[in-house]
């Protein structure tokens, strides 16, 4: 038997998801350990190992590929945990982070504060040094000069340093012979030069990647060896493989010496997983909504398309990468919720994450939680929580949420739990329109695909709340992210700049360019296992008219450019153009600027087994009865339970009613229903009342 | 009585179509940096778009430059007039002319009307600074001419496009009057671009809602902002305050240039009246105002001190009333005046009273004044020698001045002036140079640059340029010398603007730069520019010592300017500048007292 798996470590829980092949998945759940991440993936695995019945040394080294996603980089820089960086620069260009990129956003909204640099001015060197727009060297590096920035650094305790210098895309030699310096004064401190990080023009850019990547090196790279280390011991035979901005995976070996491209990791696989679901139903818009322990991640799908960005912010820094464009809000089921001095209530965005997590765990936590405002509602099965592993004390919930709440509102116990639930929701609703209603489009038109532990319960109210009719609850709803990352594709882009006009095309360098490029991303899917027959290689060039400032990405016909093929590649630009922007200039010329290949490795496609039609009766799944409160019926009412495991393909239930499974619970509202799809997911139908409601709080 | 209608505009629909708008009007202004092919407007973003109703009322703008979007209606007016019965889809309208409703002579405003199923619903618009205008010198700001025969070609409110075609002889006639023919007409596509995209996007727009329900979302859109701006007006107290503001001296008025503000509130009418009747008569040079950008100097006054939430549109310009005089300096020019720099020295000064103002009617309301207009804006022209010499020209923004601070908040960087707001973009250095033959030797902070307060100025910085193997000319007005940027509340004023030359080999002073030129830097000169911060807001003793701290070890502020401006004594020898809280307490509280005295 050949495995393929997927972990994803999230802020409260690490996820951890197995295809056999067979299409059979199975869900694994521990606890995050945020101090030794690496040892949360050996739980997990350890637990597989024992639901398998097979030592894990068997386990992994039948595991084909190894997949894994990972918040560390991000959650470093949000909360600012990195590297106390240092950044050497050009003489006479030490504000380039000061003076950003202009464009202060909210035009006539004065009262924001200004960014403060990622650098401190005092920790930015400028060494004497400077390279010509043609790459000549005007003036040369003043190595005494990068060696006194150096011992400064050291005196001063830094831990990473990042070179930028004005030019380097087009001649790297001063950034390379500064690197050669550190690894000679100063061996052990990490470092990234910017024309390794983004060889590309537009200093202030490649200098926010730059200092991006010194300042979280140190933090990933140490985790991804430990990582790799750890399950090579164990057995595993492979390259272990990090997911990145642009949903795909790299060996990593490599995402450790280009971290800034794992800043965005684990939450670009939730709307891979949600195109899979879709594509299944013949849906092609939706929108993915991801709840775990932390936070809540939301992304839109339209025709089947995920939406991508190029001006995706970490702290409200500019990435300058291409990602996917994932909303992300702390709320989750750990986020704590706290009234301020003025008597107002708040939920998040600090969580209590795994330890001592919600005060129902009984782990010492004794601050009130959605989670633990879950239990009190009667929402969350004390005995069956995350499979009855860990035991819920709602008593415990119920002190949190009196004394820190309830007894400072002089609400009743219920009221404020109620109240805790509604204000999260909402919260998560304005993270839904931002991505929706704000860009002008709406979401009624859109299928919600609700995911991650915590967010069945809550899914149906957020539905309601903008007037969405459908939901999908997969049965990997747990699991999202880390099922998505089983369906992505290997995938290696390379990308070089080399100038040609189309009046004068240099066929032969750009040949030689692109068959460079084509080399490296086979190497690449070579080490990784992947046959020839699995790989594919697509050729780009980024194009435009002279004196344009932006390029069109435009993928090229075949691998190589040849004089007769010059004048349809100038034809397909124009069409592109006018296309794009309504307009073709053919009096010009088209210059070519950079060119890129993508290498992909395809993995086989996973094909989920189908169950046979089992009727509309669920009664076969009825478990008993619990007391739950709903607002609409007048408080707790009686509401039938049903254990997922036992549904089938057809069934229908109608609210009031909880599905229950091993790491999730579904709440059915009244006046809606579920239906079992012939994957095992459940479509929920949900009655439109709320519409006002909602509205009223945006107008 | 509300009627009945297929699909009803609740609450959630008028905040979805209300965004589309927003949406659409983005997606021009991508449209055109992407496609343009000047600097001024693919890296600098000069221009902006917006959509008006048929009836030219403003009801969507995107972050565009505050001076043009608030002048929109005055553009389309005009032509609503001119070519009444005449309009046409697939009409494109160009419109320049300072007597026809633009901002100035640079400035092309392109507009398109929209139609659907034969009815004319919206106005598409355009405005975009052009690189060139066919000045007699390479120059877009001119406040030397004496009048509008030295401005350049106008053109008031002509068709340019009709059945979306070109007009091949009046596009001839702008070939050849622009000094670059090849890079204003890709402009010109770029912003012809622009139009059509929102002419594709409001179609569909009204393909998926229905006509009955769009019209009823322009009149609901405006209502709502106009409802919010009353609500939020009528929080303030009544009374009428003034500001007097100075534009500094030409050589007509060597005392400078009195701008006076008078801003009236009536709370129950939720209005607020902004005068400017009182200000000095108009100009013999091109300073003077348009009335569009009288107008928009007062908005970009008002805006930034009401309610960022309230979408900007017509409706909620009915609440701000500007009251002008005909032949004043800051009012509707007596033809054949000049208004060559209308959109810059004085709607600065006229937005930074008002700002002013604000904070005296309630100190968290208002803000300082952001830097004045320097040298680093000007327009450069040359020969490329990388480009067998062929003539270039562009408006520089590699730096601009520090912003306003406003009550706990220091001021932005690269503010480029309160009428823009810092929400043009910096020119990447290394675009800059690979586009034009100048060596950057420097673009840095300059220490205490900012207008000192309890909350500070954002920043101003130095600029070093030299020419390769040619010379060039620099076309430039320096204002903020006699007047530069004004504090608040007893901030401080920024640094007075300073430009000089240096010489390239030696770097030795060679010789300063009067406020306006233009001037001719040979190619072993070093061109130097001083660019000013904002005012400050609040007493400088005030700040907090550790935000003083902090300024004084990345050397925003130096340590004696911490110590005789902040009062606040720092341990130099630390790695992070400790404060020295005993010293600082007694020195502060001994400045106090002086400054009591």
């Amino acid at each position: 038997m050949s495995y393929r798996m997927a972990v994803d470590i999230g802020g409260t829980f690490t996820d951890l998801v197995i295809c056999d092949g067979m299409g059979t998945i199975r869900i694994f759940k521990t606890p995050s350990t945020p101090d030794t991440l690496a040892k949360g993936v050996l739980d997990v695995l350890d637990l597989a190992s024992m639901s398998y019945c097979k030592p894990l040394k068997e386990l992994l080294s039948d595991c084909d590929i190894f997949v894994h996603g990972t918040t560390i980089a991000i959650n470093a820089v949000i909360e600012r945990k990195t590297a106390k960086t240092g950044l050497i620069c050009t003489r006479g260009f030490r504000d380039i982070l000061y003076f950003g990129g202009g464009e202060k956003p909210d035009t006539f909204n004065f009262k924001m504060a200004p960014p403060e640099p990622y650098i401190p001015r005092y920790l930015t060197l400028p060494v004497t040094e400077r390279i010509s727009s043609e790459g000549k060297v005007i003036v040369p590096l003043n190595e005494e000069e990068v060696r006194q920035a150096l011992r400064k650094f050291r005196e001063w305790g830094v831990q990473a340093i990042a070179v930028c210098l004005l030019w380097s895309p087009v001649n790297p030699t001063h950034e390379q012979r500064i690197a050669r310096l550190i690894q000679q004064e100063w061996p052990e401190v990490p470092w990234s030069i910017s024309s390794e990080v983004q060889p590309v023009i537009r200093e202030w850019q490649r200098t926010l990647a730059t200092v991006l990547d010194a300042s979280v090196k140190p933090i990933v790279k140490k985790y991804f060896e430990s990582l790799q280390q750890s399950l090579t011991d164990r057995g595993f035979k492979r390259v272990c493989h990090i997911v990145v901005a642009s949903g795909g995976v790299m060996a990593a070996r490599d995402a450790a010496e280009r971290p800034v491209y794992t800043l965005v990791s684990g939450p670009a696989t939730g709307p891979l997983a949600g195109c899979f679901l879709g594509q299944q139903l013949g849906i092609n818009n939706l929108m993915t909504i991801d709840m775990g322990g932390t936070s809540f991640d939301v992304c839109l799908v339209r025709d089947g398309l995920v939406a991508t960005t190029r001006r995706a912010k970490v702290s409200d820094l500019p990435l300058g990468i291409s990602t996917v464009a994932v909303n992300s809000l702390g709320s989750g089921g750990g986020s704590i919720a706290w009234v301020d001095r003025g008597g107002l209530l708040h939920v998040g965005p600090k969580s209590a994450g795994a330890f001592p997590g919600p005060a129902c765990y009984a782990l010492g936590g004794e601050e009130p939680t959605v989670t633990d405002a879950n239990v009190m509602l009667g929402y969350i099965n004390q005995e069956y929580f995350l499979g009855g592993r860990i035991r819920i004390a709602p008593k415990l919930s119920e002190r949190a949420i009196k004394e820190k709440i309830a007894n400072l509102l002089k609400l009743g116990v219920v009221e404020a739990a109620n109240g805790i639930l509604s204000l999260v929701n909402q919260n998560m609703i304005g993270g839904m329109v931002d991505i929706s209603i704000k860009e002008g489009i709406d979401p009624r038109e859109f299928l919600l695909i609700a995911a991650g532990g915590a967010c069945p319960v809550h899914a149906a109210r957020l539905a309601q709340g903008l007037g969405m009719k459908q939901v999908l609850i997969p049965k990997v709803a747990s699991a999202f992210c880390a099922f998505g990352m089983l369906t992505a594709n290997l995938r290696f882009d390379h990308v070089a700049t080399y100038f040609t006009d189309s009046s004068l095309f240099d066929c032969n360098g750009v040949n030689q360019t692109l068959a460079s490029l084509k080399t490296m991303g086979q190497a690449k899917l070579d080490e990784a296992a992947i046959a020839p027959g699995n790989q594919r290689f697509v050729y780009y060039t980024d194009a435009r008219y002279p004196f344009q400032a932006y390029e069109i990405e435009m993928q090229l016909r075949s691998s190589q450019v040849t004089d007769q093929m010059v004048p349809q590649l100038v034809q397909d630009f124009h069409a592109i153009h006018e296309t794009r922007y309504g307009f073709r200039d053919v009096t010009q010329t088209v210059e070519c600027i950079n060119w890129k290949v993508v290498a992909t490795g395809l993995v086989p496609k996973i094909i989920l087994p189908e169950q046979p039609y089992g009727g509309i009766d669920s009664s076969r799944a009825y478990k008993g009865i619990r007391k739950a409160y709903f607002e609409e019926l007048g408080g707790f009412v009686d509401t039938p339970l049903y254990d997922g495991e036992k549904l089938t393909h057809g069934n229908r239930i109608d609210g009031p009613a909880i599905i229950e499974e091993a790491t999730t619970t579904i709440i059915i509202i009244p006046r809606s229903f579920v239906t079992v799809t012939r994957w095992g997911d459940y479509l929920m139908q949900v009655p439109t009342t709320h519409e006002k409601t909602y509205a009223d709080s945006i107008i | 009585m509300l009627q009945r209608k297929e699909k009803m505009l609740d609450p959630i629909l008028l905040a979805v179509m209300g965004a589309r708008m927003g949406a659409i009007v983005e997606e021009m202004t991508l449209s055109m940096m992407y496609t343009a092919r000047s600097a001024i407007l693919n890296v600098c973003r000069d221009f902006s778009c917006s959509l008006l109703t048929s009836d030219a009322r403003l009801l969507s703008l995107y972050e565009g430059v505050p001076i043009h979007v608030t002048g929109a209606e005055y553009n389309i007016r005009p032509i609503l007039e001119f070519f009444r019965g005449q309009i046409e889809p697939g009409d494109v309208f160009l419109n320049n002319c300072p007597y026809t409703g633009n901002t100035h002579h640079a400035d092309y405003s392109l507009s398109a009307p929209v139609f659907y199923k034969g009815e004319l619903l919206f106005w598409a618009l355009c405005v975009g600074h052009q690189n060139d205008c066919g000045v007699h010198v390479p120059d877009t700001y001119c406040p030397y001419c004496k009048d509008i025969y030295e401005e350049g070609p106008h053109f008031p409110c002509i068709r340019i496009q009709r059945n979306y075609k070109n007009l091949e002889d009046i596009i001839r006639i702008f070939r050849m009057n622009i000094r670059y023919p090849d890079q204003w007409y890709g402009d010109y596509l770029a912003q012809v671009g622009a139009l059509r995209c929102a002419e594709r996007a409001l179609v569909d727009f009204c393909d998926k809602y229905g006509v009955g329900l769009v019209k009823e979302f322009i009149e609901e859109w405006m209502n709502y902002s106009e409802r919010k701006t009353k609500e939020m007006i009528r929080k303030f107290p009544r009374g009428t305050w003034y500001d007097e503001a100075h534009v500094d001296p030409t050589e007509f008025a060597p005392e400078g240039i009195p701008i006076r503000v008078k801003l009236t509130c009536d709370p129950d009418q939720g209005i607020i009246t902004i005068d400017l009747t009182e200000s000095a008569d108009q100009a013999p040079n091109g300073l003077n105002c348009t009335e569009s950008t009288a107008v928009g100097g007062a908005y970009c006054g008002v805006l930034p001190c009401l309610d960022p939430t309230i979408p900007i549109n017509h409706g909620l310009y009915k609440c701000i009333k500007v009251v002008l005089r005909e032949g004043c300096v800051a009012g509707i020019p007596k033809f054949p005046a000049s208004t060559a720099n209308a959109t810059l020295a004085v709607p600065k000064r006229i937005a930074g009273s008002i700002f002013r103002i604000f904070a005296e009617i309630d100190a968290s309301f208002g803000h300082s004044e952001g830097a004045q207009s320097s040298h680093a804006s000007g327009t450069i022209t040359g020969f490329d020698y990388r480009r067998g010499y062929r003539p270039y020209g562009h408006q520089l923004c590699l730096l601009a001045g520090g912003g306003p601070a406003s009550m706990h908040y220091d001021g932005w960087p690269s503010w480029l002036g309160d009428i823009s707001m810092g929400v043009m973009p910096i020119e990447s250095v290394e675009l800059h140079e690979a586009r034009f033959p100048h060596l950057i030797k420097e673009i840095a902070v300059s220490c205490d640059s900012a207008g000192a307060g309890q909350w500070r100025s954002g920043l101003g910085g130095c600029l070093r340029l030299q020419p390769i193997k040619t010379g060039v000319t620099l076309a430039c007005r320096m204002e903020g010398v006699m007047y530069p940027a004004r504090g608040v509340m007893s901030g401080r004023n920024a640094i007075p603007n300073r430009s000089w030359i240096e010489d390239a080999n030696t770097g030795g002073e060679k010789r300063d730069l009067a406020a306006q030129g233009p001037f001719h830097l040979d190619e072993n000169e070093v061109w130097v520019t001083y660019v000013q911060g904002g005012g400050g807001f609040g007493i400088a003793l005030d700040r907090n010592p550790e935000l003083v701290r902090w300024d004084a070890r990345n050397e925003y502020i130096s340590l004696d300017a911490a110590k005789e401006v902040y009062g606040v004594v720092l341990k130099a020898d630390t790695e992070l500048y400790d404060v020295d809280y005993q010293a600082t307490t007694s020195l502060r509280e001994k400045l106090r007292k002086k400054m009591g005295e």
